[in-house]
């Protein structure tokens, strides 16, 4: 019952890939929902396996790489739709990091004074939210200047993705990238710069 | 999209710094100022740029720790902490859905004390999320002494659901009763007080699911109270809607107390509680559960609880009053097992009614399994569960569409609703599903009895007599009978109009149902009527509500019935829209929606994108646990149309096959749907050349459609043109041309003169003109819809084409068939493919009209044949058609095996 449950999972998300590859935006819709609780799943199961008192990190780029091998590995072992399946993830991934920073940035406004009980770490994310959620606001203004460079920005720097990966993604070549990446990355910190 | 300033400026700025970048660091200034030149601005925010491309910063950083923080379980979260507005005090325990805390309000006016449970962050997904907010006021409404509240639930930081529900202090009903060792009689009176919550609850429509006796709570002042009601029904909802899911969660119910219906995935209703009530009672009566082996794997107790009857509680029991159970208490908590929901109790009240007249003295109601048994197989094979539930309580006007439990419940405003299903369920109590009477009775009788009460029992409620009269009046449509749901529906119509006025919803949807009894598909007086309903939908239910929805599809329906195409994919499209987005993308509406619009993309020559959705829709259906339902069963058929029209011939018939298999056990052989899937099977075995294999599946057709649906009938009509192409290929051309005539003035009289269904028949007929030698009555239907515009790969336009050749041939005009035949094979071959015999037929038939001289037609002629040959049986009429032509024109013998090579 489960199992086959997961075989529909696949034999759709192997559809969604083949459409999105040939950029149908409906199969994006679709497979970003599903990709999203996949990644929050894995997510928390990585943290579970460990010790509580070990307060891991969480490694995004491996979990992007793994929920391509959980969803959609099985089906579609192609390099093609493997790439666009991932563009997909850190889309979800970077959704996730957005939504948890701005709400966790909303809270420490609200919580005024008592920031000063809460041990370093916790600061030290709550810093992290704060610059994310600015790092969000200003990768809204790159994509109005060129969409490309702000998706290379979300595959490369939410997704963890590898320059190969992300140009086959995006139908350039992976030098474009490597230079997308350097030109998103020199403006977004110049951006940050100003905004501080 | 549109270039603004701040673009075109960014494209000069990205063009320096991408040659700047390719030099060495030390020569890119000079490059970037001497490209500048006076345009200092542009020269210092690329210089800029080039600066923070060496520094590092937030994007250098690594996002593991607040990646952590963002998916943080529940476990981060412990006493002394804040949820909401609730301060966490001490941990109470934790369970399968999540941990409970005894929490306190803060910043109240006042000190309120709560259970909150903090969900397990499995089931935090999105859509659980929005769901939780709709259903939470209808959980919060719950208010009996019988039930602890829900007070409050939301959202944590880290996106995890909880709720808060009234703290209850009591003991567990099991271990109640043992420590204050209650007595036979005060024990059932416990349950009573039980069975009374439950009762309540049902009327708003909420089920428990989950009922144990960790779950029922016992006060010192021996009152009875509920926990976790509706928990149980959002997450479960949640889990159907997704089924990714499932996999990673255990059951939602207890092993030991699900019903057999949650235990395989079948709808649950108000007897799912039933049978919960029942294995509680069990339980305080012989002191363990009716399915309790030692050491018992969870699946061999599943196994048990769908197949194995329970020990009578009488002979489970190892208690002193073991004897006292033996009769009236077996019977009645036997009652409440049973496997099937509708042999159960029909309510909470007819279970809490027997035990109360066991208490006093009476007779009870309830029997021994044996002398309900022909009831029991009744249901059993009519499904009366889903029918009845689906049909009664639901209010889908689409009786048969496959509409969930918690869709409906959604629908249904909370009073209203509630006269009305306990109005039905005492209906269907008094319609005698309780007494040995009602054995033999079929559903269709128990709504002519309730029928009636409506007006006596109703009087006083108008509003709701209007909304049961047309829910009865859709359990007949539902049946198939017709008038009797037509006469309800207009009466529905008139008290709905009177009672909540002529713009409601309620007479909009008793007008779509007069649409269902009274007009054809596809007609224009069913769109009449659906449009104006559609309309009152948007307008008083929003137009993406669910109602404007449902609406919506019947409507693209009729339109692709009525061969308005585009527009029927523009209602689909914006239905699954709509679907989609009230139900979500894997459920079952929409997965109907999709097969909907698969099949309309078909007939628009779509087959890529027909054949993906009919898939998907199809699995989906499978992997909701719906893959053997009516609706599934047509999708499949429509999946292997599509199948055979996009030229997957072999595994268009395993579709078939399939489908006819799964029909014919769950529908019986003689089934309307058995009969259409035979005439597109037969079709399929035609289109193949396999005349012969095509008998079988054709004659069988048409006398099971012959048998089941009256003359007229769509699907009847194709099963008999479907014999008369049959019989043109075995020679049977009289025969052929009375059955296609009968067809076309069907279709003609029906659907107009200028309708593809007409069209194509009447070119079908056209042929056996032909070959009755009749060839001013071809060419008079051949004429019509000639100039046409239709798509370039339709087959119908290339036989139309195919059989004006033929004709023109045997005209003497060999220069028009030339033409005729030149598009004909043109679309043949574009939609067939070279293998195809039927683009041999039509390249032989093109070589005979356009070669002149009798040497070359030979040459030409021979493999042609040869090829037809090979594709067609021995003996068909085109071999010997073709065949003539080398004969008549070269004067010699046609040789027996035409030589390819020569």
């Amino acid at each position: 019952m489960t199992d086959r449950a997961r075989d529909t999972d696949r034999a759709e998300i192997t559809a969604l890939l083949a459409r999105l590859g040939q950029g149908d935006r409906d199969a994006y819709d679709h497979l970003l929902p599903l990709v999203y609780d996949e990644l929050r799943r894995l997510a928390r199961r990585q943290i579970g396996s460990h010790h509580p008192d070990a307060t891991p990190t969480l490694d995004t780029t491996a979990l992007v790489h793994e929920v391509f091998l959980k969803l959609a590995a099985a089906d579609s072992p192609q390099w093609n739709d493997r790439c666009h399946f991932l563009a997909v993830a850190s889309t979800a991934m970077r959704q996730i990091l957005i939504d948890y920073a701005r709400r966790r940035s909303a809270q420490r406004r609200g919580r005024g004074v008592q920031h000063l009980t809460l041990e370093r770490r916790e600061i030290a994310i709550d810093e992290q939210a704060e610059s994310l959620v600015a790092v969000d606001e200003a990768l809204d203004r790159l994509r109005a200047l060129s969409p490309r460079l702000a998706k290379v920005v979300v595959y490369t720097f939410f997704g963890g993705m590898t320059h190969e990966e992300t140009a086959t993604a995006l139908d350039v070549t992976e030098r474009t990238v490597r230079r997308d990446w350097a030109k998103a990355r020199a403006w977004l910190h110049r951006e940050l710069a100003v905004a501080e | 999209m549109t270039d603004s300033p701040a673009r075109d400026r960014w494209r000069q700025v990205e063009a320096l710094l991408d040659e700047a970048l390719d030099r060495p660091p030390a020569d890119r200034e000079s490059l970037v100022r001497a490209r500048c030149g006076d345009d200092r601005e542009l020269a210092d925010e690329v210089l800029g740029l080039l600066a923070a491309n060496e520094a590092t910063g937030v994007l250098d950083r690594p996002l593991g720790d607040l990646a952590r923080a963002a998916v943080e379980p529940a476990e981060a979260i412990g006493t002394g902490q804040r949820v909401g507005t609730w301060r966490l005090l001490e941990p109470l325990g934790s369970g399968g859905m999540g941990r409970v805390f005894l929490a306190r309000r803060e910043g109240g006016d006042f000190e309120q004390r709560a259970a909150l449970k903090l969900l397990r962050w499995e089931v935090a997904t999105t859509d659980l999320l929005a769901r939780f907010r709709r259903e939470r006021q209808i959980l919060a409404d719950l208010d009996h002494p019988g039930i602890a509240r829900l007070i409050d639930g939301g959202v944590t930081d880290h996106g995890l659901p909880y709720l808060v529900m009234e703290p209850v202090d009591g003991s567990p009903i099991d271990r109640h009763c043992r420590e204050r060792r209650l007595s036979l009689a005060e024990r059932l009176r416990l349950m009573l007080q039980v069975c009374d919550a439950v009762r309540a609850a049902h009327a708003r429509l909420v089920i428990h699911r989950d009922l144990k006796p960790s779950n029922i709570l016992v006060t010192s002042a021996g009152q009875a109270r509920l926990l976790d009601f509706g928990v149980g029904k959002l997450l479960d909802d949640d889990l159907a809607d997704a089924p990714g899911l499932t996999a990673a969660l255990p059951a939602p119910a207890t092993p030991g107390y699900a019903a057999p219906e949650q235990l395989e995935g079948r709808p649950m209703s108000v007897a799912t509680d039933v049978y919960g009530l029942g294995v509680v009672l069990y339980e305080l009566l012989a002191g363990r559960r009716p399915f309790e082996a030692e050491r018992q794997s969870p699946l061999e107790l599943a196994r048990q609880v769908v197949e194995a009857e329970p020990p009578a509680p009488s002979r489970a029991s190892r208690g002193a009053d073991a004897k006292q159970l033996r009769g009236d208490l077996d019977h009645i908590v036997l009652k409440a097992l049973r496997k099937e929901p509708a042999e159960r109790y029909a309510s909470v009240d007819a279970l809490a009614a027997d035990i109360e007249r066991y208490l006093e003295g009476r007779e009870v109601l309830a029997m021994p399994p044996t002398a309900r048994y022909r009831l029991g197989k009744f249901v059993r094979r009519h499904r009366v569960p889903t029918a009845l539930a689906t049909l009664l309580l639901v209010g889908a006007i689409a009786a048969g569409a496959a509409i969930t439990h918690q869709a409906r419940i959604a629908r249904l405003e909370a009073t209203r609703a509630q006269a009305t299903a306990e109005f039905l369920e005492r209906t269907l109590v008094a319609a005698n599903l309780e007494s040995e009477s009602a054995a033999d009775d079929s559903l269709s009788a128990l709504l002519d009895r309730a029928a009636p009460r409506v007006d006596d029992e109703l009087a006083e409620l108008p509003g709701v007599r209007a909304r049961v009269r047309r829910l009865l009046a859709q359990a007949y449509h539902g049946l198939g009978r017709r008038e009797d749901a037509s006469r309800l529906f207009h009466r529905a119509h008139g008290e709905s109009v009177e009672h909540f006025g002529a713009d409601s919803p309620e007479a909009a949807w008793a007008s779509v149902g007069i649409a269902l009894a009274d007009t054809m598909e596809g007609s224009e007086e069913r769109l009449a009527r659906l449009e104006p309903a559609l309309e009152v939908m948007r307008r008083t239910r929003g137009p993406r509500s669910r109602d404007a929805m449902e609406v919506l599809n019947l409507i693209g329906n009729s339109l692709a019935h009525a061969g308005e195409l585009d527009d029927a994919e523009a209602a689909y499209r914006e239905t699954l829209d709509i679907a989609r987005e009230v139900f979500g993308p894997d459920h079952v509406w929409s997965a109907t929606v999709l097969a909907n619009l698969g099949s309309l993309l078909r007939r628009q020559g779509r087959d890529a994108e027909s054949l993906e959705f009919l898939r998907r829709g199809l699995e989906l259906y499978v992997s909701n646990g719906h893959g053997e339902s009516a609706i599934a069963l047509a999708i499949r058929n429509n999946l292997a149309v599509a199948l055979a029209e996009a030229g997957h011939l072999e595994a268009a018939e395993v579709e078939y096959r399939a489908a006819l298999a799964l029909q014919e056990t769950l529908l019986g052989p003689g089934h309307p749907r058995v009969g259409r899937t035979l005439t597109n099977l037969g079709r399929l075995l035609m289109d193949q050349g396999r005349f012969h294999d095509a008998a079988e599946p054709v004659e069988r057709a048409v006398s099971v459609l012959g048998a089941a649906v009256p003359d007229g009938d769509f699907g009847r009509v194709a099963a008999e043109i479907n014999r008369a192409s049959l019989l043109l290929e075995l020679g049977g051309i009289e025969e052929a041309h009375s059955l296609y005539t009968t067809a076309h003035r069907t279709f003609t009289e029906q659907l107009g003169p200028d309708h593809s269904a007409s069209l194509r028949v009447g070119w079908l007929l056209a042929e056996a003109e032909r070959r009755r030698s009749r060839r001013d009555a071809a060419h008079e239907l051949l004429a019509r819809g000639a100039d046409a515009q239709r798509p370039a790969d339709d087959l119908s336009a290339a036989h139309r084409l195919l059989v004006q050749g033929r004709v023109e041939i045997d005209d003497g005009r060999p220069e028009r068939a030339e033409e005729s035949l030149r598009s004909a094979l043109s679309i043949y071959r574009a939609a067939l493919g070279d293998g195809h015999w039927r683009v041999a037929e039509t390249a032989a038939e093109l070589v005979v009209a356009a070669t002149r001289d009798p040497e070359a037609l030979r040459r030409e002629l021979a493999p042609q044949l040869a090829e037809l040959r090979r594709a067609l049986p021995d003996g068909n009429w085109r071999l010997a058609r073709l065949a003539g032509h080398l004969e008549t024109d070269l004067d010699t013998e046609p040789s027996q095996e035409p030589d390819a090579r020569r």
